[in-house]
């Protein structure tokens, strides 16, 4: 007995103490995809530069800013503000805040996710060359996209915040990471030294059908287009900042007004056509009218060119192919971009996103001339036949743009969810009781936007055009005419102008061309994430007056006592008017986005001046 | 089933083997028996004193020395007796001695980490709970029992439901933002972390000897990693020698909610929203429109006769006969009826049902307690039965325990306990996973919320009615259109009934086996010890989703007395299985103790390895997760005065690295009596003085992160994430090229967070020790608490949630224990009270914050759980303070007259984020009170305990706060007394609520969070009475086989005294930050039980 105790005392105590590989079992971590993985065959280390065009490209668009609900036309007073409950609606209201609303983490970006989706591209700089099936001229290619990529989203940074850190790897958390933000130039250089050096790497012409959608030089040339265009504009190129922000100025302003950071954008913009022009791409202008004269094909070719996936205006898309409207990301950018009865994923979460009366008297008439729309103050609201008959002869752009109540969409003839009757709701605030001059209801405007769906029928997705060339021409447009060239400024303006089927503009004058052209980037870029930057890099006089901050108006259908069925039926309307729905907030500090508090209280990054 | 097989088998081959041992004695012995005041005492211990030589008690409570001198005095022990000293000698014959049992407090005898402790050489700050003061809790959970019982535990419940409505625990408050949860040792066997009440709470408190609570470093050390949160140690029955006793006891109460939302009446509803519409109206263009909701008078004369006509009205309808008419104005209301319906929903009396028996005796070789329970309660909501439908809530447990102890051999003793719990918990709202309270609360109360007095009526007429159906508008459906509902007109009858059951069937099976050996041959007091431990639970998800019929009513045009109905279509109903969580634990430890003295200097020693293993099927490693580790002890005591202990822990988990697991945890304690020194005048004021103190590091292994394993490398996500490229027009789609996104972040550094423990403790007995204080002051500095580093700029590139926690976050904890109690008898009369009060509050000391820019919007250096939100400033009652307010940037600055008006912390002429800073306290409470009084006069008894907290704060969220939500939501009576008019404002009345609201959200001013939503849940309670009377012997004689039979009267949450949440119809003691909560409830029950 007591050799057995002593035995099993023995046993007892070598069980539990030697067996530390039985009670503490490890997980099996050979399934585990770790970097050795992802870059051990070609097949993944691709598929972790694919994930970066997903998440780079995205920039700006729903699903990739801070603002969980909405899109930036509205707050830039191009849509209503949506829902109580939208990220538009707060800012619009209240401006920018550097805390955020609605899920982001402050402003209208979300400064942490650039930081995100650069790490990514540098993850595979970094490591590319270490995949063992790989040619060096892919690998070359590889890098050169995933710096092209890098300098796509510092590109969008820059005109958004200032200067910025210059961040030249991926970190490890043990990194020194007090990286503080670099002055305006420093940022700029920055952006060019990643295009050269992207342009560098990437092949000459085209990519192969199949590849289709890769970053070419032609694109990065263009990203160093508009940085420098953005690096011209009054907000930057100006001797004094738009707010002082002490002895951080060089952060938000180069310090001294310089013609020749015009001159730099007109060499890269020149640079960025002479590329397209020898590689098939083109402004698409289809009515053989010739230079300078309106384009009888405007409907189409603006269609097509704003619409038709892989098109050949189109540098550069953000290709979203993506058919399911439940999955992120498509379903966050055709959400706020599709407010067609096509879908159908929580479709009235986006019914107050329509064309506010602000914006629609900047479309031209298909003559070139203004259109005369009511105006506050009226005594008496304007009967439903002047609507009518007013609309059919606005400029393409009008038409192809936006479904107007009375009409089916002109982009999808014949297309029952495109038209007047299976819209499926309200194309504008309308009803029965006529409270004149009062709002019957706010946010449904006066027409819901059917951009970049010319011609889908029951598509779903799109494209998102992230350059287009008709950017180009623009930018050349407003870049001559600033360094006193108005004979080349006309001739840039005119191919986008007459392309749109309009007559020639001549002004000579540079301040009025200056607001022709500026004028003509609103209504080329609505809903194209353009304007909310470009207004406040021009300093556009109105910006507080009816383009981000001021009265927002929208008009108003009233609808006959015994109308039945849709609302958007034309002989359903009697009357309409315009009024003031809300009042949007505008302050200086807006010029630029707000760094997240949560981010400054780190103490290495200095917020912009004003928050 | 085999395996249970088995160990029946082998239990009872040891027992036939005990029996078949010899006895033997020896010469020139004395014989004695031992006896106390029942009869005989079995297994006492008898020692010549002087010498080693000693015997315990046989069966039959008698013994057998040798004796080597003509007299001596022998030692007479037994656990829970008093010692005595008897001086024998040869020529005594056979000796009788009479233990007395321990009553006083001082001798009492704790369980403690592996060893059992007279309560007067513990050094460590212990407190207990006797089994019989858990029985006489009626409540399903052991952890509720526990609640108010003993100082230092305290905790808040999340439910009032039928077997989801256990408290979570804490002892000594929160010291960490990690996870809280104690460890749980149930007969020396540790539970799992991830099931850490699981088969506590479902233990049947007649199978418990006693609870012990071990609070500080020097108690808990010795289970190092899992230590720092405290250790409750549950200690089951056994069977003592003798013969077999049954016990049967039996209770049955009602339960029913002890606090109920009061909704306001279809009347004041309507006056009150239609002040809400004309409150907006009043205030902001563009709300004419609001009009068309507005009830106009005849509605509200409506509502206020809960008539659907007025007289009038009835007069002018010409095809009725007067009788028609007459009885139509008498008829109550179809549309304009009024309904509370919260009340509706739960306020059932519902039985509950407790009933145990056991059996428990034993021979010198043998012991066994065996036990049976069951448990049933009911919910307490209404209406749940209708076609195939039963969506009531209901626990049922069935328990089993069988506790054996067998002498197989000379110095070897077995000890088996065999446990079974068959538990089914079944309730309402199959749609969320069966744990998902938040989200089944939300599935049947959601229309309490969102519903009115007088949305669609429920069951009539045997019909289940889910809306009017005539058109709104006409008078057929007179309030449609004025109601304007933007939900439907569901009701919360309706969803509750077609929300399903679920029954979760729960069984939890645990075996131990433990064997110990007497190693006397080696090493006098050498006692060497290995048990096995296994628990095995299975769980199944049955849901049935009933098809019911429902109709819409309206009332017949020709004859408005007539209901018509419509629908009523039924089909099947469908059944559904899911398994849950099945999990297994393995638990092994062995060890060797030792104890002896060497004169008065009394030492023991335990040196103990120990391991488990926890396996769950589903987890997504599929990896057992583990702890293993070294216990040792010695501890010192010089004839119970000077006292002293050192604890260590060495131990590791499967979370770390390898090279990190381990942690080495030591504790020191000291004691000093000096009351037992001889300088110390012998008195009876004061007559007992014990000081302690102890130092310690224990760990905690459980991080309260949402993953295992943060130690591994970062990994990708492939196959997600993907492009397409490729040149297609949109006629079709391109090629999708997958994509590779890097996923979870790994810290090769992780490891387990630290807390370094003081405590300081004294215990004074005066006047014999009738009166009895312990107090105890007690300090903890938690530090490596794992923490999302805020302080990482972005330019990392890793999303702040990915980042990869660091163990770098310090806290600190702080408090106090103080009870007293006074015990005594006059004549017949006994009596004791006791009081106590504990207090405990921390501090995050650092928590790896980037710096805000005001301190007030740190967490830094508040408690854990402080919330935050602004700070209101009354309500703005005049247009001066309408228009000199901040901008309120939450609400683009949109308020009126009686809205809440917030506070500018910072001065900047803004309300923005910047003034949101700490609101109330912690919804877990600062100061615990608990009283208890016991009286009893010959068989009677009255037992009292009262429970109280203080500096503790309960959020009211925009569910309750909203009123008119949505346009048709409800409204709570606390708003309807306590809203701001400008009338009672000018009155100078008392004003509790804003301004009436119509159809406001979250974003609205009144609604922002904020401490005008801020409620003390301070409290006051009656929390358990019980009055019972115990037959004396000679009163019943005419069955004299059953022995004590005691009748009784328990209540267990009875009565809670008006605190801030009275009015609004919530228990102080349920968690906040939610909506839909099942209320607690009370019981009320009448027993019996009895022996023989």
């Amino acid at each position: 007995m007591r050799k057995i105790g002593i035995i099993l005392l023995i046993i007892g105590f070598s069980v539990v103490t030697a067996c530390e590989d039985f009670f503490l079992e490890k997980p099996d971590t050979t399934g585990t995809v770790d970097l050795d993985e992802v870059y051990s065959s070609t097949k993944n280390a691709e598929a972790a530069l694919f994930s970066c065009y997903r998440n780079i490209l995205i920039h700006g668009w729903p699903g990739g800013w801070g603002v969980g609900h909405g899109a930036l036309a509205s707050i830039s007073g191009e849509r209503s503000y949506g829902y109580s409950w939208h990220g538009t609606y707060t800012i619009a209201l209240t401006g920018l805040s550097v805390n955020g609303t609605d899920g982001s983490d402050g402003g209208a970006d979300h400064y942490g996710n650039n930081w995100s989706a650069i790490r990514a591209c540098f993850l595979v700089k970094e490591n590319i060359d270490r995949v063992p099936d790989m040619s060096e001229t892919t690998k070359t290619q590889i890098k050169a996209e995933a710096t092209g990529l890098i300098a796509y989203r510092y590109m969008g940074m820059f005109y958004r915040y200032g200067g910025l850190p210059i961040v030249r790897k991926s970190f490890e958390a043990t990194d020194d990471l007090n990286i503080p933000r670099e002055s305006l130039q420093a940022t700029l250089d920055y952006i060019i030294e990643l295009c050269d050096e992207a342009y560098q790497g990437l092949p000459e012409g085209r990519w192969s059908n199949e590849k289709t959608g890769r970053l070419t030089r032609g694109a990065v040339l263009a990203i160093k287009a508009r940085a420098l265009m953005f690096a011209a504009r009054p907000l930057f190129n100006s001797s004094k900042p738009y707010l002082d922000n002490g002895e951080h100025n060089d952060l938000i302003s180069f310090g001294n007004e310089n013609v020749s950071r015009w001159n730099d954008a007109i060499t890269a913009n020149e640079a960025v056509l002479n590329w397209a022009g020898s590689n098939g791409y083109e402004l698409i202008n289809t009515g053989g009218a010739g230079l300078g004269q309106p384009n009888p094909n405007a409907l189409k070719d603006y269609g097509t060119a704003t619409s038709t996936p892989s098109n050949n205006e189109v540098l550069l898309a953000y290709k979203i192919n993506s058919t399911n409207q439940w999955e992120w990301p498509a379903s966050a950018i055709f959400y706020y971009l599709n407010t067609s009865a096509n879908w159908t994923n929580n479709r009235w979460d986006t019914d107050l996103v329509g064309l506010l009366t602000n914006f629609l008297e900047l479309y031209y008439k298909n003559d070139g001339t203004n259109q005369e729309w009511p105006k506050i103050g009226e005594s008496s609201p304007r009967s439903a036949e002047e609507w009518l008959e007013k609309i059919p002869n606005m400029e393409a752009r009008c038409l192809a743009d936006n479904i107007f109540p009375g009409f089916d969409a002109y982009n999808n003839p014949g297309v029952y969810n495109y038209s007047a009757s299976g819209w499926g709701r309200s194309t504008a605030n309308s009803g029965k009781e006529g409270v004149f001059p009062n709002a019957i209801s706010v946010g449904k405007g006066c027409g819901f936007p059917v951009k970049f769906y010319y011609g889908a029928g029951s598509r779903v997705w799109f494209e998102p055009p992230l350059f287009r060339l008709a950017e180009t021409y623009l930018n050349l447009a407003e870049a001559y005419n600033e360094v006193g060239n108005t004979a080349k400024a006309l001739e840039n303006l005119n191919m986008v102008h007459n392309r749109a089927g309009l007559p020639s503009i001549t002004e000579t004058d540079k301040t009025k061309l200056r607001e022709i052209i500026q004028r003509e980037k609103a209504i080329e870029f609505y809903n194209e994430n353009h304007r909310y930057y470009d207004v406040k890099h021009w300093k556009h006089k109105d910006i507080a007056n009816g383009i981000i901050g001021g009265n927002m108006r929208e008009l108003q259908f009233k609808i006959k006592a015994d109308a039945s069925g849709s609302n958007n039926l034309a002989v359903n309307l009697e009357s309409y008017w315009d009024a003031v729905t809300y009042t949007a907030f505008w302050s200086p500090m807006m010029y630029l986005e707000p760094i997240p508090q949560s981010e400054v209280n780190k103490g290495i990054t200095v917020q912009n001046p004003g928050y | 089933m085999i395996k249970y097989l088995k160990v029946f088998l082998l239990s009872t081959f040891m027992v036939m083997l005990a029996f078949t041992n010899v006895i033997y004695g020896q010469q020139g012995n004395i014989h004695g028996i031992v006896k106390d005041a029942q009869g005989e005492l079995p297994g006492a211990t008898i020692i010549i004193k002087g010498t080693t030589v000693g015997t315990v008690t046989d069966a039959d409570g008698r013994f057998t020395l040798p004796l080597e001198t003509s007299s001596a005095v022998l030692q007479v022990s037994y656990i829970g007796y008093h010692s005595k000293e008897v001086p024998v000698s040869l020529a005594s014959g056979i000796v009788e001695i009479t233990l007395e049992e321990e009553t006083t407090t001082i001798d009492e005898v704790v369980v403690t980490a592996f060893a059992t402790q007279k309560k007067v050489n513990v050094t460590g700050a212990i407190s207990s709970v006797g089994g019989e003061a858990l029985i006489a809790t009626p409540v399903s959970n052991i952890s509720n029992a526990l609640i108010g019982n003993t100082p230092g535990v305290t905790g808040l419940q999340s439910s009032g439901e039928p077997g989801r409505n256990a408290a979570n625990l804490r002892i000594r408050g929160v010291s960490t933002y990690g996870s809280s949860t104690p460890l749980i040792v149930i007969d020396g066997v540790e539970q799992a972390a991830e099931q850490a009440f699981a088969e506590l709470n479902s233990m049947d408190a007649n199978e418990i000897s006693q609870i012990s609570i071990l609070k500080d470093a020097a108690s808990t050390a010795v289970y190092g990693i899992r230590a720092a949160n405290g250790v409750i140690i549950i200690t089951t029955k056994r069977g003592r020698s003798g013969t077999p006793r049954i016990h049967f006891s039996s209770n049955y109460g009602i339960t029913s909610a002890t606090n109920l939302q009061k909704g306001v009446t279809a009347y004041e509803y309507a006056l009150m929203r239609n002040e809400g519409i004309r409150n907006e109206q009043r205030s902001y263009s563009g709300t004419e429109s609001l009009s068309a909701y507005l009830y106009n008078d005849y509605d509200l004369w409506k509502f206020k006769n809960n008539r659907d006509f007025t007289p009038v009205e009835v007069d002018a309808m010409t095809n009725l006969t007067p009788a028609q008419k007459e009885q139509l104005k008498n008829s109550p209301a179809l549309y304009y009826s009024s309904k509370d319906l919260y009340r509706d929903q739960f306020s059932k009396n519902a039985p509950q049902l407790q009933t145990n028996i056991n059996i428990s005796g034993g021979t010198e070789r043998v012991n066994y307690f065996v036990s049976f329970g069951y448990f049933n309660q009911e919910g307490i909501t209404n209406a749940t039965k209708y076609y195939g439908s039963n969506t009531g809530s209901k626990f049922n447990r069935y328990n089993f325990r069988g506790n054996f102890g067998i002498q197989i051999a000379k110095n070897w003793d077995v000890d088996i306990n065999i446990a079974g719990q068959f538990g089914e918990t079944q309730g309402p709202g199959i749609n969320s996973g069966p744990y998902d309270l938040d989200g089944r609360y939300k599935v049947i109360m959601q229309y309490i919320y969102d519903g009115n007095p007088f949305i669609t009526p429920g069951i009539i007429d045997g019909k289940l009615i889910n809306d009017f159906a005539g058109v709104p508008g006409t008078i057929q459906n007179p309030l449609g259109v004025k109601t304007g509902s933007q939900i439907g007109s569901q009701n919360a009858v309706y969803n509750l009934l077609i929300s399903g059951r679920g029954t979760i069937h729960n069984n939890l099976l645990s075996n131990t086996v433990k064997v110990n050996h007497k190693m006397d041959y080696l090493l006098k007091g050498l006692n060497a010890h290995a048990s096995v431990s296994y628990q095995d639970n299975y769980n199944r998800y049955v849901t049935y989703s009933p098809s019911i019929p429902s109709y819409t009513v309206q009332r017949d045009l020709n004859d408005p007395n007539v209901l018509q109905f419509f629908g009523g279509s039924m089909d099947a109903g469908s059944f559904n299985s899911y398994g849950y969580s099945n999990w297994n634990k393995l638990y092994l430890d062995a060890g060797l103790n030792w104890a002896g003295s060497i004169g008065d200097h009394n030492i023991t020693a335990l040196l103990l390895g120990k391991g488990s293993r926890y396996t769950m099927p589903s987890d997504s490693y599929n990896v057992p997760s583990g702890i293993v580790g070294l216990v040792g002890r010695v501890t010192y005591n010089y004839m119970n005065r000077y006292m002293a202990e050192y604890n260590v822990g060495y131990n590791g988990t499967e979370q770390f690295i390898e090279g990190k697991r381990f942690g080495f945890f030591p504790a020191f304690s000291v004691g000093w009596v000096p009351t037992s020194e001889e300088f110390f005048p012998k008195n009876d004021v004061l007559t007992f003085i014990k000081l302690r103190a102890s130092y310690g590091e224990v760990g905690n292994d459980q991080l309260g992160g949402s993953r295992r394993y943060y130690y591994l490398p970062n990994t990708y996500n492939l196959g997600q994430g993907g492009y397409w490229f490729g040149n297609s027009d949109g006629s079709s789609q391109n090629s999708y090229y997958q994509g590779a996104t890097e996923g979870a972040l790994g810290n090769q550094n992780i490891t387990w967070e630290r807390a370094k423990k003081y405590d300081v403790g004294m215990e004074l007995g005066f006047f014999r020790d009738r009166l009895f204080i312990t107090a105890d002051w007690f300090k903890e500095d938690r530090n490596n608490i794992l923490t999302t580093l805020g302080t990482i700029p972005a330019i990392y590139g890793v999303p702040g949630n990915s980042v990869p926690p660091a163990n770098v976050g310090i806290t600190k904890n702080e408090g106090y224990e103080v009870q007293i109690r006074w015990e005594d008898h006059v004549g017949d009369w006994s009596y004791s009270i006791e009081g106590s009060t504990s207090y405990s509050r921390n501090k995050i000391i650092y928590r790896a914050e980037a710096q805000n820019p005001y301190p007030w919007m740190n967490a830094t250096g508040f408690s854990i759980g402080q919330r935050f939100g602004l700070r209101s400033d009354g309500l703005y009652n005049t247009v001066e303070e309408l228009n000199n307010r901040p901008y309120n940037t939450f609400t683009s600055n949109r308020a009126t007259l009686g809205d809440v008006r917030y506070k500018d912390l910072n001065g900047d002429g803004l309300i923005d984020s910047k003034d949101i800073a700490p609101i109330g306290y912690p919804n877990y409470p600062e100061y615990h009170f608990s009283s208890k009084i016991k009286i009893a006069y010959k068989g009677f008894d009255l037992n009292v305990l009262f429970l109280g907290s203080a500096n503790g704060s309960y959020y009211l969220n925009s569910g309750y706060t909203i009123p008119f939500f949505k346009r048709a939501g409800n409204a709570w009576q606390w708003m309807y007394d306590g809203r701001w008019t400008m009338e009672k404002y000018l009155a100078g009345e008392e004003i509790t609520y804003p301004r009436s609201t119509f159809d406001a959200t979250n974003d609205h001013n009144n609604y922002l969070t904020s401490d005008y939503w801020m409620r003390s849940n301070n409290f006051f309670k009656l929390k358990n009475i019980e009055i019972g009377y115990t037959m004396q012997p000679d009163s019943f004689k005419f069955l004299k086989l059953v022995q004590g039979l005691r009748i009784y009267m328990n209540a267990n949450n009875l009565f809670t005294f008006k605190n801030e949440l009275t009015a609004i119809g919530i228990d102080p003691e349920v968690t906040d930050g939610r909506t839909y909560i099942y209320p607690l409830t009370k019981v009320v029950t009448v027993g019996l039980s009895f022996q023989f």
